[in-house]
Formats: C-alpha cells, structure tokens, sequence
C-alpha cells in the first residue's frame, strides 16, 4: 500500500467513527451495489435476450430478396470469417394419395439455423421425445403438425413434393424465424436445400423468397452490413435484430423500461441517503472545522481532508459494492438461467466502471454542496459559544443535485426522456411536498401545542418531505412493481389468442362463427385485402425519397389492409376519429407507419388494391398494440370500403387445451382456411416478461435497503437537537412516558403525514409513468392510499422512536454535558 | 483605558492593537458597536487576562486579536502582522503552528482518540515532524498517557480539558488564547487545570491571552484588561 492510501485509510478509520459517516458510505454502497447488479444482471440479460431474438432470426443479420441472392455475398463473408447459411421459401402444394394441402416450403441449407435450433417431436403432441436439431441430415424432412393432420399422415411416411417424394421424419415444434410474415405462412416444411434441384419446384419464374443468413462478432457482422449496403439491390433488404420483430421487441423494450426504472430509484433513493447525512456531517463537523481554522487551517486544507475522505469512502463503496453486485447477479443470473435455459453470456467490465462513476458523482452532487458550506465555517463562532452554523446557496445545491441525478439517471438509462421525468417528478414532488407539508402543519399547530416539543414545526416539514421522498419513490416501485406488472401481464394473457385463421372466405365467415360459437369461441373476423401503396398525395412513392430500411421495405411489399366498423381491441386513436358505422371512405393509419412514411392527417394515400386504384384521405391516426396477438394492421379503411372487393377474412383465437379438439374440426370443415399456431412465439414473449418481472422484483430489494438508510439518516441527522430538546423538557418536568408518547406521536404523524402525500403522488406519477412509458391504461388504487399512509405512520413511528429511544433514559445533566 | 504595561516597545510585542472596534448590525438593520478605541500592546511571554461582565464585548476582543475575525475600524496585528490586510486563509497560515486556543467547551472531536486530538495541529503543518511521538509527550505533561486511546466521550470534564491543554501546547506555540478555560468545570477541578496551564505557559515561554469572568484568576496574570461596555477601563 502506498503511503498516501495508507494515510487516507487511517484517516478514514478515524471518520468511519462517526454514525454520520458509516450511513454516507451505507447509502453509497447501496447505490452502487445497486447500479452495479443491475448493470452485469442487464448486460448479461441483454446479450442473452439478444442472442435469444438472434435464435428468432436464425442469424445476426439477413439479406431477403424476391430474386436469387448473389453468390459473391457468401464468399465475401466467406472470406471475413462469418457463418452463413442459406434459406429458400415458397408455397407449394404438398400431396398424399387424393389428399392435398398447400404448404410453405422451407429449403435450408445444412448449416441452418446459425443462431438457435429446430425443436422436434415424433408427434403432433409428444412433449417428452423432443430433439433439438442444429442442422439438418441431409435426408430430413420436418414439417410442422397442421400438416400432418390435414395430410393425415404419421412420421416417417411420404408424401409427394413436386417431381420426388419425400419421408417426413418429424414434427417442428419450434424453429427460427417463428413469426416472420406470420399472415403468409401455411404450414411449413423444412427441406434440405440439396433435395430442392429433385423436386423440380422452383423454376427462375417461381416466387420465392431468398435469404442469406450470417452469423460472427458484432464488429464483423456490422462491418460486413456497411459493405453490403451499398451493393443491395432493389428487391434486396438487410434484417437485423433492431428491424426484427415488433412483438419481441416491444416485450423487450418495456422488460428494460422496468429494470431501469427500479435501479434508478435505488440509485435516486440512496442518493437521499448520500445527501442527510452528509448534512448531518456536516452539522457534525461545523465546530469541528472552526477549531481547525483557529490552529491555522486553510480552507482548501479543510477542504482536502473533507473531499479525500469522501472519495475515498466513495472508492471503497464502489470496489466493495462492485464485487457485491457482481456475487449478486450471479445470484440473479443462475437463478434466470432456469427460465431460459441456455448459458448467459458472461458480464463485462463496464459495469464497474459506471460503479465507480456512480458513486463519485453522488459524493460530488450529494455532498459537494455541504462542504462548501463547511469550509465557509466562521471559527469565531466557535468562541462565541454557538454552535457553528455556515449557510449554503439552496440554488447551488439544487443546481448540484438536480445535475448529479440527472447525470445518474442518464447513465443509468440513456434515455433522456425518461431520465427528465423522474428528475421532473422528484423536482415537483419535493416543492409539492413542502407545501402542503407547511400547510398542514400550520394546522396542527392551530390545534394546539400541548402535543408539540418545542421547535418542531420547521424541523417536521422538513422530515416530511424527506421521509415523502423516499415513501413515494418506494411506493412507486411497489405500484410498477405489482400493479404495472400485473397489468402488464394481463396485456398478454393466458386467455390471449394462440391461433390466427387466415384464407377464410367470404361465404365462410357465417359458418365458421357458428362453429366457433358452439365452443363459446366468440371473435371479430377483419376482412384483408392487398394493396400496394402507389401514390401520396398525387405524388408517386418510390424507394428513393426513403432513407429509412423500414420505409423502404414497406414500399416493396404489399399491405394487408382490412375495413371495420370497430377499431381492433388494444388499438387507440392519437389523432381524428374512428369510421362511422357505415362509412365509405376515408383511412386509419398506425402512427409508427405514418412516421416512417411521413404522412399526416388529412393526407391521400394511393393503393392499387387488385388493379383498380383507390385513393382515400387519412382521417386517423392509430396506435396498435402490436403485441396483442391479434390481426393489427397498419392501415385500414372504412367499414363499407371492401363491399365490392374480392378479398379474405382473418381472425385470431384462443385454444385452450380444452378446446384443442376444434381445430381440426374447423381444418376439415373449412379446407382452404389456414390455422397459424403462435402458442410458440406467445411462449417467447411471456418468458421475456417473466424474465424482466422477477429482475424488477430483484431490484426492489436494494431500493428497500436504501429506503430504510435514508430513514435513519434522516433521523441521525436531528437526533443532536433532539437530544437537547428532551434534556430541556426533562429538566422542565416533563415525565418520560410524556416525552414517549410525545415523540411516538410526533414520528407517527409525520410518517402517516409523508405517506399519504407520497402514495398520492406515486399514484400519479405511476399512472403517468403507466400510459407515457409503458402504453398502459390508468388506473386509481385507492387501498395504495391508505396502505401508504398507515405504512408512513407504523414505520416511521417505530424508526423514530427505536432511534431516540436511548435518549430519554439518560438524565438531563449527562445530556447537557 | 491603558495599564502599567503601554511601554512595551512594538518590536517586542505579538499582539498590537490601535482604535480597534467592532460594529455589529442588529436584525433591526441598527447598528451595535460591540467594541471601542481598543488599543493593547502584548509583549513575548506575557499572561494577559481580559474581563467584563456578560456582553461587554471580550470574547469578540478574542477573536480580533486571533484573527478570527476582523475589526469594522483600527488596526490589529498578530506576530508583527497587520491582520486588516490579510483575507481568512492568510490569517490562519499566520496562526498555523503558532497560535494555540483552549476553549470553555473542549472543543475535542469525537471522532477522535485523545491522541489523535493532540496529534491534528501537527498534522496541519506540512513541516512536522515525530508528530505521534511530541503528542505522547503532550499527553504525558497532561498526565494523561494512560489514556491516550480514549474517545473524548469516556473522558471526565477535567481530562478533556486536559487533553485540550496539551492540543494547544503541542505546537510550541508563541501565542495561546484560552476562552473561560475554567468555564465548564468544577472548582477543584478548574484550579488543577489552571495551574497546569500557568505551568505550561512558563515553560514554553508561551504568551498567554485569557478571557474569564473571574476576578482572581485574572489576578494571576501578569497583565489585566478590564472591559466594560466594549472599552477598557483599567
């Protein structure tokens, strides 16, 4: 150990003395302890749930295209030391005897998937014989169970593809690229790619879709990507994770928003923490100062001595909480690695970093503002016998601190919007709390003074106000904890549609909704027409006035339009109205689409729909949940628009099962409608979720740790003047079961009072936070409320007391001494 | 408004006042004038004791002449310095290692052992040397080197004093001011620790600046300011 850590680590003994000091560095190290779990726990979480929507996508990046993808892309990667591997896709009707069923044929080369496996079973509902298959013999066929029940085979029989006949040895329980064009998709069939020439199928007129899939380090693959772009034609388009799946990625981006959120009001609670009893060392160390300014200490020595104790404690809080939040993700992590049952990826160095970063930027935003205080000391002060009080800039230090916690937050999230509104929500939260803090006060103290100690009324706002800060951000967990989640899950529930029915025709709607209706399967069909978008107000669209891949591949493609009197469950208008109920004309756009295409309300859009061109003005603006698991559609048109066109119904439902059996009912009854089973994709996404739930409940602990530290700082930091007070009162006369039942009164008061105001406000800025971050509706918790305020009552009470209870068996002239 | 003692010639002296005063604003926005036309010469070595009644202005006196604070007029100097010219920090290098103050309440941190007490003055000044060792020494002039690991908290009233005593004698200073050095203890004890401070004082030929509102310990000082509604009477 070099001398100067060493003098510092003696000088620090000698700090860690003091109550004052041992609580600063408590709140620091749950801070970083905090942020550091959080930050290995998520960086592992996310490198798996990357790796997990990589599996979805069968590789890190893709080239799809409508032509056959040229050859010199797979050298080139060849070349760089990425895996590729390749895929072609077409529908093509598969056959047994007099039996026939159009299917998606899936030709993959060997080495598919690159990210992920083939899940398989030897039949329809086998649970126990499943296989993994991580690439294809080169005599395999898989297909998936919708066709072996339509074909009415079992595994191992053949059945005829074009020219060849084909033994289908399993069934596909899971595979890559699960949900893509899920509206397209009939049942599948995975064909080795070198059988594909014997079959005969695909002809240079065929239409198919190409895919090159490639797999290596992100650098590689991003440097690939920038290579690739500008040599893509046309009827090329890259997909990567980030354009990948809405519904995955939406599941993902709020299981973040959540983890963020919950180490973020750790980070702000600790940083309460950091801030009493700084100021309690402060008040501590004022007389302290002033001594040392009377033997000649200059104020940057003070300074110095005051700052290089409190980095210190910081760096030790940071090594020590580092290697604690480490212990605790593994924790985290072998925990998470049950729900998905692959190995994490190992956590990097970074998270240290911001560790260290952390609690540095909490002693120098949370402290700071004291210490310039303490070094202004008078030292004639302390000859004047008073007890030395220097005043600090409130504007500095709420300069400082908003600084500091807008610094932590956006390192925490980098996501500036979120980090404004919980700084905009602590900043209103504070004011809000001290003045109706003051106000009811005022109250109390009309009502008269025989339960008051002197001084209290100042002193009990201001614990109000503390104690409501760390209430509400406490409570607000609880409500994103349980009621968001809740609410959250209750998005995608169990009862949520598994199964889309698509290619039903128009004279089947009535028949297949009696047939539903017989298992109490009740559900809208939207009908769906395509269209290709031609025209935006009178002005030809082409790929070229896009920047953006996404608006370019929606040009390319067409879309699945539908036409309903009631706007799609889970869909919201954002702008103008909804169809009227026999509408003619008119378009609801999806926001995120209009946004991409930069369209606005009162807009014309253009579509050939079938040869004929339609155009129509966009009369709304929607927003869609896309993770509904129900026909969504980015535009539709007025419930009257399709009368006249030729066109085929969707709908989505829910099999529990119970109802398993209706399926193939419905197959047989109606053989051109296509079921789709997303059962597997439904699975993904509800791990995902559970997966972030248990992080944020994990998280939720160390924000009640820092919660009960800035409790008993707050109260170490009067506990100096109440020990004055109690001895003036015991002086006086007053009993010891006066001043107990005083003081019970006083803490349970100010805590009921704190946690009334913090459940109400965390009610607020938790339905705030509800509908602007996480797109959930509203909802009034009143029993919060009243849990908040009884909570803020016993536990404050009960804190306060146990921290002053020592001081009431002392005798007055001990105190005073 | 001078005593016996107005000869002493400047080169001499370490503590040098003229019209010294101090004006206070009141929260009324009315100006107090605290202290008036003080003018004091204290030579190397001297025991000089001011007292007055309550409010009569002698601990702000203290304060000016440590370079506490500063005068609102006059002009005080500290070791051959004008203070007036001096901003706080230059002030308080001046007192650096030279200036000791006991003080009514103690004043020990708690944080610290009575060791590590007497060892901060040291500590302050880069230049020092064999600090543990010249604070044992402090502590055993104090008779206090049993308890040198103790926590101010468990010790009596007396020992804490002590320890203070050996804080501000440490350094060797040239100047030591005590305020009411005797102000928080019992009689015994406060002549115990009176005699121990004349007896440092002698033998570290260190020039002794005490205010006390007792007449008789101000008696045993060689010097006696009185004040009186912030001017000196005798």
């Amino acid at each position: 150990m070099s001398s100067s850590v060493k003098k510092l680590f003696i000088e620090w003994q000698k700090f860690w003395r003091l109550a004052e000091m041992r609580l600063l560095f408590l709140a620091l190290l749950v801070a970083v302890v905090a942020v550091t779990s959080v930050g290995f726990f998520t960086d592992r979480a996310d490198r798996a749930m990357s790796q997990q929507a990589t599996t979805m996508l069968g590789g890190d990046m893709v080239i799809i295209s409508t032509r056959p993808i040229d050859n010199a892309f797979l050298a080139e990667a060849k070349k760089r030391g990425l895996r590729t591997a390749e895929t072609i896709k077409f529908p093509s009707m598969v056959s047994v005897g007099d039996k026939f069923q159009l299917a998606q044929i899936n030709a993959v080369s060997l080495d598919y998937p690159l990210h992920g496996v083939i899940e398989t079973s030897t039949s329809a509902s086998a649970e126990t014989d499943n296989t993994l298959v991580k690439s294809l013999a080169t005599n395999e066929t898989l297909a998936e169970s919708r066709l072996f029940i339509t074909l009415e085979v079992k595994a191992g029989q053949e059945v005829q593809l074009g020219k060849s006949k084909v033994r289908l040895s399993k069934f596909i329980r899971k595979m890559p690229d699960q949900s893509a064009s899920v509206f397209q998709l009939a049942p599948k069939l995975i064909l080795p790619l070198p059988q594909l020439a014997e079959t005969g199928l695909l002809t240079p007129a065929s239409r198919a879709s190409y895919s090159q899939l490639f797999a290596g380090d992100e650098k590689s693959i991003k440097q690939f990507t920038a290579w690739l772009k500008p040599q893509l034609k046309k009827t090329e388009a890259i997909r990567t994770l980030e354009d990948g799946l809405p519904s995955v990625q939406q599941a993902l981006q709020r299981g973040q928003r959540f983890l963020k959120m919950a180490s973020l009001l750790a980070v702000i609670l600790a940083g309460a923490g950091i801030a009493l009893s700084s100021y309690s060392l402060t008040q501590h160390e004022t007389p302290a100062v002033a001594v040392l300014k009377t033997m000649g200490a200059s104020r940057r020595q003070i300074l110095k001595r005051y700052l290089n104790q409190l980095f210190f404690s910081a760096t030790i809080a940071a090594i020590l909480g580092a290697l604690m939040g480490y212990f605790i993700q593994l924790f985290l992590a072998s925990y998470l690695q049950e729900f998905i049952g692959q190995t994490l990826p190992s956590a990097g160095w970074w998270p240290v970093v911001v560790g260290v970063l952390t609690a540095w930027i909490m002693v120098l935003g949370f402290s700071a503002p004291h210490l310039l205080r303490l070094i202004n000391t008078s030292p004639v002060q302390i000859l004047q016998g008073q007890s030395p009080q220097a005043k600090t800039s409130l504007i500095f230090s709420a300069f400082a601190l908003s600084a500091a916690v807008l610094l932590l937050m956006w390192m925490q999230t980098q996501d500036i919007k979120l980090s404004f509104t919980l700084l905009l929500a602590v900043l209103v939260g504070i004011v809000i709390f001290w003045v109706i803090a003051l106000l009811m006060l005022r109250v109390v103290r009309k009502l008269g003074e025989r339960f008051r100690l002197p001084k209290a009324n100042r002193r009990m706002a201001l614990m109000v106000v503390v104690f409501g800060i760390g209430l509400f951000s406490l409570l607000l967990l609880t409500t994103l904890r349980g009621d968001l989640i809740n609410r959250w899950q209750a998005s995608l529930p169990v009862s949520a549609p598994n199964h889309f029915l698509i290619n039903i025709q128009p004279d089947e709607v009535e028949p297949l909704q009696s047939l539903l209706a017989k298992d109490d399967i009740e559900t809208p069909l939207y009908p769906m027409v395509l269209g290709r978008l031609m025209k935006i107000n009178d002005n030809a669209v082409s790929e070229e006035d896009y920047d953006t891949d996404r608006a370019k591949r929606l040009l390319i493609r067409e879309f699945n339009m539908s036409a309903n009197s009631i706007m799609p469950l889970g869909n919201k208008i954002v702008s103008g109205e909804w169809f009227a109920k026999d509408g003619l004309r008119g378009l609801s756009v999806e926001e995120g689409i209009a946004e991409t295409l930069r369209l606005k309300m009162g807009d014309t859009m253009t579509f050939d729909i079938a040869g004929e061109l339609i155009t129509e003005k966009i009369i709304s603006l929607r927003t869609v949940k896309w993770d509904s698991m129900r026909p969504n559609f980015f535009v539709m048109m007025a419930p009257k628009a399709f009368d006249d066109q030729p066109k085929t119904f969707i709908t989505s439902i829910h099999l529990g099962d119970d109802k398993k059996h209706v399926l193939p009912s419905v197959i047989k009854q109606f053989p051109s409608v296509t079921d789709i089973d997303i059962t597997a994709i439904m699975t993904q996404v509800r791990d995902l979720i559970n997966k972030a739930a248990f992080a944020v409940q994990a998280i939720f602990l160390f924000t009640l740790v820092a919660g009960v530290v800035v409790l008993f700082a707050a109260l170490q930091s009067q506990k100096a003047m109440r020990r004055k007070e109690i001895a003036i009162l015991k002086s006086l006369g007053a009993s010891r079961a006066y001043l107990r039942r005083s003081l019970i009164l006083e803490f349970a008061m100010i805590g009921g009072l704190a946690g009334f105001l913090a459940s109400v406000l965390a009610l607020i800025v938790g339905n705030i936070a509800a509908s602007l971050l996480f797109d959930l509706s509203p909802e009034i918790n009143f029993s919060l409320i009243a849990m908040g305020t009884l909570l803020g009552a016993v536990l404050v009470g009960l804190a306060g007391y146990l921290n002053v209870r020592g001081l009431l068996l002392v005798v007055p002239v001990s105190l005073f001494r | 408004m001078n005593n016996q003692k107005n000869s002493i010639t400047s080169e001499n002296s370490l503590i040098e006042t003229k019209n010294l005063g101090k004006r206070l604003s009141t929260s009324l926005n009315e100006e107090l004038l605290i202290l008036d036309q003080i003018n004091l010469n204290i030579k190397r070595g001297e025991s000089v004791a001011i007292t007055g009644a309550s409010g009569s202005g002698k601990t702000t006196l203290l304060g000016l002449l440590a370079g506490l604070d500063i005068p609102s007029e006059g002009e005080a100097s500290l070791l051959g310095k004008a203070l007036s010219p001096l901003d706080e920090d230059e002030r308080a290098a001046l007192r650096l290692g030279k200036v000791g103050f006991v003080f009514q309440s103690f004043h020990l941190m708690d944080n610290l052992s009575a060791l590590e007490n007497v060892m901060l003055p040291l500590e302050l000044d880069s230049d020092s040397k064999n600090i543990r060792t010249r604070a044992l020494d402090a502590l055993k002039q104090v008779g206090l080197e049993d308890r040198s690991t103790h926590l101010p908290t468990q010790l009596s009233g007396g020992e804490q004093q002590r320890v203070a005593l050996a804080r501000a004698f440490v350094s060797k200073p040239q100047i030591l001011f005590a305020d009411e050095p005797t102000g928080n203890l019992d009689r015994n004890t406060g002549e115990e620790i009176i005699a121990l401070l004349f007896e440092m004082q002698k033998q570290s030929d260190t020039t002794l600046v005490m205010v006390t509102h007792d007449d008789s310990l101000a008696e045993r000082c060689q010097t006696h300011y009185k004040l009186v509604d912030g001017k000196i009477i005798t």
